[in-house]
């Protein structure tokens, strides 16, 4: 069964220069307790991916959203994320679907203490009164397993460390007990011990719940560990997806064969003492100003041919839960029929 | 909002010797004019025409006027309406100043609109629009206060809708926002507790400019009517006596001159206090 299935997102924005396709014709499905990550380096459309969803975009960009994500709320009904009234959304937010952000520095309000900012959620969506919503939030720091919760409580976020704020975070994103958590960049403002202990907690929420998460990354060690689909974005477009061992096994797409072997472990050459210079991808990615006609990973592909600057490839399915959109996949799947 | 222990901020400011000085003068001057009937033991509007001009004595404190009036009673009671009329003025101007400010800085579409007319309110000289607006209305206690308020709202608006700018960019709002709160929530409850410092010094500053601009309204005969006793209508009235009993204009003019300047490093101080900038060399 499956939480959230996205159709044909798209999502530009008018700029001084003209239309710009952050996203473009994007589909993916997330199933119910499990997590699906984007992957994308900057630029790639992940980002925008998760605020369109959220319905977050700011209105003042000219956004233009197209498709649809159809969103199996706990009552069993299918709502379409993108055309649900902004009332009912609000009531969603937060309460269905909650989202963690990037910075546990700047997510906080400065001027309220963490106490009030968990119990806010808790008092608009379940109504409760404030000793009741001060009480739960008191739970939901203990759940994220926060150090002295109950001092915290009446903290404010000045006083709390980087790694502390994102369990705020976390706290106030599962205070309603959402069946969909998307979390951007949840762990790449936090140094490396404090990604370790956020990820495992998300994963203990997540086995205690059940509920799905969206995950937008660009750590590939991360994707490895904690998801179960991916999902590989380039300049707007999803290239690769598939799930997690069969991608990392054998990744179809240059793309993806290129950023996994980008990877420090592959620089390690058994039997020398020092690993060899990391690899890196030639270039930049192309300005969506101006995208190349073709497939947009071409100027930066090692196997690109003249046909590859002509159209966009299709993205075709290439086994069972298997698409990758490429000239040589799409080749070889007509050599074997 | 809840305010960080009082105690460490206030020590914070006052650890500047000349805030200090300036808070411990304002709360003279606020108790003095609390204070007034039992201080100065005399009836500020009761006039003695055989103690005309008297110079400052122990019975009088502070000298007659130029119609026996004792001037310490006058400045006592006069600091009353003073006070007054630059606390409804400052709390005016920043009310509606801080509610135009964040309409025009949250609203994109609402900016330009109010931000002209705003603009345009600011292109006149301060104390020239008040004449102005006094004259229309005539002259009153309450329009006094209704005219300040006019001439000092748009700059309250300009700073608060600067900060507004600045603070609904901020990831929180967004946050908020994920977390499914309304608009008008995020406004009131998100974005307008992060404005409070810059709001806070410009109600201090503006109460500082309303006394100063109550007095010259008063000087300049459109403010306060002559029988209220106010600073402004102190001196107004004695400036003729100045240069046989300098006293009758010496001290309503040092009462304003001591509040206003109170009041400005007061603000001064609070600003120093709140902006990350500066906090570090203090």
């Amino acid at each position: 069964m499956n939480r959230l299935e996205v159709r044909h997102l798209s999502t530009s924005f008018a700029t001084d220069e003209g239309r710009v396709d952050a996203v473009a014709d994007v589909s993916f499905a997330i199933r119910a307790g499990q997590t699906t990550a984007i992957v994308g380096e900057s630029g790639s459309g992940k980002s925008v991916t998760s605020l369109t969803l959220m319905r977050l975009l700011p209105r003042t960009a000219a956004t233009r959203v197209s498709g649809e994500a159809w969103f199996f709320d706990r009552a069993g009904e299918r709502l379409d994320l993108l055309a649900l009234p902004e009332s009912r959304m609000r009531a969603l937010r937060g309460n269905q679907v909650a989202m963690i952000f990037q910075e546990p520095m700047t997510s906080l309000n400065p001027v309220f203490s963490v106490g009030e900012q968990i119990a806010e959620s808790l008092r608009l969506h379940k109504g409760l009164d404030r000793a009741a919503a001060r009480a739960e939030a008191l739970r939901m720091l203990e759940l994220v397993e926060m150090p002295a919760a109950a001092q915290r409580l009446d903290e404010y976020p000045h006083q709390l460390s980087g790694g502390m704020r994102q369990r705020v975070m976390i706290a106030l994103a599962m205070a309603c007990d959402p069946t969909l958590l998307i979390a951007d960049e949840p762990t790449t403002a936090l140094d490396v011990t404090i990604q370790a202990q956020i990820l495992k907690l998300m994963r203990k929420l997540q086995a205690e719940t059940g509920m799905s998460i969206l995950f937008v990354t660009h750590n590939l060690g991360v994707v490895a560990h904690h998801a179960d689909d991916v999902v590989v974005m380039y300049a707007g477009r999803v290239v690769e997806s598939a799930p997690v061992r069969p991608l990392f096994a054998a990744p179809a797409h240059p793309y993806t064969q290129s950023l996994l072997a980008c990877l420090p472990s592959k620089a390690r050459v058994p039997g020398q003492p020092r690993p060899a210079r990391l690899f890196a991808i030639r270039g930049q990615v192309a300005s969506p100003l101006a995208p190349p006609p073709g497939c947009a990973f071409e100027p930066r592909c090692d196997r690109a041919i003249a046909a590859c600057r002509e159209t966009i490839p299709q993205l075709l399915v290439t086994e069972e839960a298997r698409q990758a959109r490429c000239i040589r996949v799409a080749a070889a799947l007509t050599e074997a029929a | 909002m809840r305010l960080p222990a009082l105690p460490l901020v206030a020590r914070k400011l006052f650890r500047r010797r000349i805030v200090l000085g300036a808070a411990l003068a304002l709360a003279a001057v606020i108790v003095v004019s609390l204070l007034a009937g039992p201080l100065s033991g005399f009836d500020p509007n009761e006039t003695a025409v055989g103690q005309r001009l008297h110079q400052p004595s122990v019975e009088h404190l502070l000298g007659t006027d130029e119609l026996g009036r004792d001037i310490f009673a006058r400045i006592a009671f006069g600091g009353r309406f003073s006070l007054t009329i630059a606390l409804l003025t400052s709390a005016g101007s920043v009310l509606a100043g801080t509610l135009l400010g964040l309409v025009a800085g949250f609203f994109r579409r609402l900016d330009a609109p109010v931000m002209r007319v705003v603009d345009a309110m600011m292109s006149f000289p301060d104390i020239l629009l008040a004449i102005a607006l006094v004259g229309i209305l005539g002259p009153s206690m309450l329009n006094v206060v209704l005219a300040l308020v006019l001439v000092y709202t748009p700059r309250v608006a300009r700073v608060v809708r600067a900060s507004t700018l600045v603070v609904r960019e901020l990831l929180f709002v967004e946050a908020a926002r994920a977390v499914g709160v309304s608009t008008s929530r995020i406004l009131w409850r998100h974005v307008l507790p992060n404005l409070m410092s810059p709001i806070l010094v410009q109600a201090s500053f503006i109460f500082a400019y309303a006394i100063l601009a109550e007095a010259a309204l008063s000087f300049l005969g459109v403010g306060v009517p002559p029988e209220i006793p106010t600073w402004g209508t102190m001196v107004a009235g004695s400036q003729q006596y100045a240069h046989q009993a300098l006293w009758i204009v010496l001290f309503p003019g040092l009462s304003i001159i001591v509040t206003a300047l109170s009041l400005q490093l007061l603000g001064d101080g609070i600003r120093d206090l709140l902006d990350p900038r500066l906090r570090k060399s203090m």
